[in-house]
């Protein structure tokens, strides 16, 4: 709290103690005189000046129990006794005990009011915090701590800052990804152009050329038949390295004009059962599995967990069908896009798998050893992520997560820093571009959402995709 | 007259109204005894007992107590101190007055009473030794202040009253703790300050005196004896 205003407090507060002795003063004036003067009414006095003179007329009446009313006496004596000391001493007692009930009551205000100050203290150090928090935020920082964890209106105000740091920070992320992919869009634009009018060129002068040899067919069986033989099959080599190089011009014509997505509102869970379905027999090496995740609605709590996937791999949420699933999320998104994403998921898991289980088929006598790439539909479980304070449904939409997962031989920690950047592969030259996940993760982006590495290790990658769940779209 | 006029002269007319009250007592000298032990001893004391405010309280049934205080001061300035106690109780059962006189060699004497009047007389001829100085006084001119304070009850019954008062708020609060009754979060939140609070209650009873009275004399003592110049005037 600032000076001035601790000082305001300090003045208010004495101000209001400082009443509050006053009025108790007055009040205990009154009360505590009339208590002494029930105690030592002057009836009172004159009653028990009576009651020693009745023992004593007793006492004479009945000699028998003098002694006894003489023992009343003594005892009515010594009360009256006191009494009168007590009313000789009627300022005095009456003024200490208004003193007392002053102290007492000074001090249970007193200690209330440092319990008030204190709490005020307090207070204004969380507002402090959460003042600096958010002029740290309106500074362009993100990720802003506050370190409140009570459930108060300060509390409440501390995580709805923090959840809209986190927001930003997410959002600044993408923006910088997808700035990214875009320069790399643009290059690989530029390449395909720059490669594709040598290379029509090159494959017309190169399918003339083959018909001229193709024509001097008549020019004898000499030597000149054997030189257009070999011409003819130079020609046809070249022009199936021309083609690979076509496929390569293709795939950076693809990565560069990724088409914005077409959302449609759509059943997710149905969407991933009928993929898996769809293309189960697409991999040879691959068994897809769509599992269910437990039943609850976007961003809310998860329910009981359901059986396990089959097979080995990470360890799994679901392994019940998708069509199970009840109150699946209704998304909007793009159904090819997706179904794009998934294919390159899968082929990467299938590649992969093949490449570490060469020499294993091998010792099986040829024999391909199969995995499972296995789909989970989740609610987004991240911390910060979640409605714990409501706030995220005003902050952003609720995410659902669309898992991925294989039992391959996961993914070396080399690779992962630049895991989604274009031409990141770990395949040898010529079996591929590495722009798959840098594909799969833009479409992602496009749709608002994204795409992540859950976990890898040697027994199996898990891959999230996370997709925005319109609160319209929302069960 | 304002009221404010009123209430400065308030004081001094109380003042006067006392006096006018004790100025037939101031009228009357102590007269005081110079022993062959050199013992003072006062006699003849004033008429206390008759006064009004005196009175009431001698058949009270609390004992009442007289302090008188003296002091003697020479011309060289050496000064000394003595006093005696006076204690007269009404024996409400008996009707008698007990008295006991208690002296500056500290001597007691004891008597019992059956009336007022034997009471005053008593008072008149008490002989009360106020200043045991060890050694004859020597002669010469003695500046002499004695004070009489009347309190309305002994030192005794004083603190009676006080542990019986204290006795009672402790009985009081271990009723309560007997019936099992739980303490108010008030009553809890002061408990540490009863203690205190007891104290400062039963400490509450004085003993205010009700009266005071005070004379200022002349001793003049000679190689045989003293005499008593008188002035004397009543205390507020």
């Amino acid at each position: 709290m600032s000076p001035p205003r601790t000082a305001a407090a300090l003045v208010t507060l004495a101000a209001l103690l400082a009443a509050a002795l006053l009025l108790f003063e007055v009040g205990a004036r009154q009360l505590t005189g009339a208590w002494f003067t029930f105690g030592v009414h002057p009836e009172v006095l004159r009653q028990l000046e009576l009651s020693l003179a009745d023992q004593k007329r007793l006492a004479g009446l009945d000699p028998a129990g003098a002694a006894r009313y003489h023992r009343r006496f003594a005892a009515i004596e010594s009360l009256l006794g006191r009494l009168r000391i007590l009313e000789y001493n009627r300022d005095e007692v009456v003024g200490r005990y208004q003193a007392a009930l002053l102290i007492v009551f000074g001090a249970l205000a007193a200690a209330a009011a440092g319990v008030y100050l204190a709490g005020k203290v307090r207070q204004q150090a969380r507002l402090d915090r959460l003042r600096g928090a958010l002029a740290r935020l309106s500074a362009g920082e993100v990720d802003v701590e506050v370190g409140e964890r009570r459930r108060d209106l300060i509390g409440r105000v501390g995580a709805m800052v923090e959840e809209t740091s986190r927001a930003m920070a997410r959002d600044r992320r993408r923006l910088a990804s997808l700035e990214n992919l875009a320069a790399w869009q643009e290059a690989a634009r530029r390449q395909a152009h720059e490669m594709r009018t040598p290379l029509t060129a090159a494959r017309l002068d190169l399918g003339r050329l083959h018909g001229l040899l193709l024509v001097e067919k008549g020019g004898g069986d000499g030597g000149d038949g054997g030189r257009r033989r070999e011409c003819l099959q130079l020609a046809d080599s070249v022009l199936e390295e021309l083609d690979r190089l076509g496929r390569f011009t293709q795939a950076f014509t693809s990565f560069a004009r990724l088409p914005r997505p077409r959302l449609c509102r759509d059943d997710l869970g149905a969407f991933v059962a009928e993929f898996a379905a769809t293309f189960g027999s697409a991999w040879p090496n691959l068994v897809l599995v769509a599992a269910a995740a437990p039943a609850a609605a976007p961003g809310g709590a998860p329910g009981p967990p359901p059986p396990a996937a089959p097979g080995p791999g990470p360890p799994q949420p679901a392994a019940a069908p998708l069509a199970a699933h009840r109150g699946p999320p209704r998304l909007s998104f793009d159904r090819d896009l997706l179904r794009q994403v998934l294919v390159n998921l899968c082929d990467n898991s299938s590649q992969a798998l093949a490449a570490a289980s060469g020499g294993e088929a091998a010792a099986n006598g040829g024999a391909a050893v199969r995995g499972t790439v296995t789909f989970t539909l989740t609610p987004d479980g991240r911390p910060g992520r979640g409605g714990a304070t409501g706030w995220q449904d005003r902050t952003s939409s609720s995410v659902v997560a669309l898992e991925v997962a294989d039992d391959g031989p996961g993914i070396p920690e080399a690779v992962l820093p630049r895991l989604f950047e274009p031409y990141a592969t770990t395949r040898r030259v010529g079996e591929g571009m590495g722009l798959g996940l840098a594909i799969s993760r833009k479409i992602l982006l496009d749709h608002g959402g994204d795409l992540e590495l859950a976990r890898t290790s040697a027994a199996g990658s898990v891959f999230r995709l996370l997709l925005p769940c319109d609160r319209e779209a929302s069960p | 007259m304002t009221a404010r006029a009123l209430l400065a002269l308030a004081p001094a007319l109380a003042a006067a109204a006392a006096l006018a009250r004790a100025a037939p007592l101031l009228a009357e000298r102590p007269v005081f005894e110079l022993g062959a032990d050199g013992v003072l001893v006062m006699a003849a004391a004033p008429d206390v007992l008759s006064n009004a405010e005196v009175k009431p309280r001698l058949t009270s049934g609390l004992t009442t107590s007289f302090v008188f205080e003296i002091a003697v001061t020479d011309a060289g300035g050496r000064k000394l101190k003595g006093g005696g106690l006076v204690e007269i109780r009404y024996e409400l059962w008996d009707e008698v007055f007990l008295v006991t006189a208690t002296g500056a060699d500290g001597r007691q004497r004891r008597d019992s009473l059956p009336s007022l009047d034997r009471l005053v007389a008593w008072w008149r001829g008490l002989k009360l030794p106020v200043l045991a100085p060890g050694g004859r006084l020597a002669a010469g001119s003695w500046r002499l202040v004695l004070a009489l304070s009347v309190l309305p009850f002994s030192r005794a019954e004083q603190s009676e009253t006080q542990s019986w008062l204290s006795r009672s708020v402790a009985d009081e609060r271990a009723a309560a703790a007997r019936a099992g009754e739980t303490p108010s979060p008030a009553a809890a939140a002061t408990a540490p300050l009863s203690g205190v609070l007891d104290l400062l209650v039963s400490t509450s009873i004085k003993r205010r005196s009700v009266v005071d009275f005070e004379w200022r004399s002349v001793l003049r003592v000679r190689p045989a004896g003293a005499g008593v110049g008188a002035d004397a005037e009543r205390r507020p």
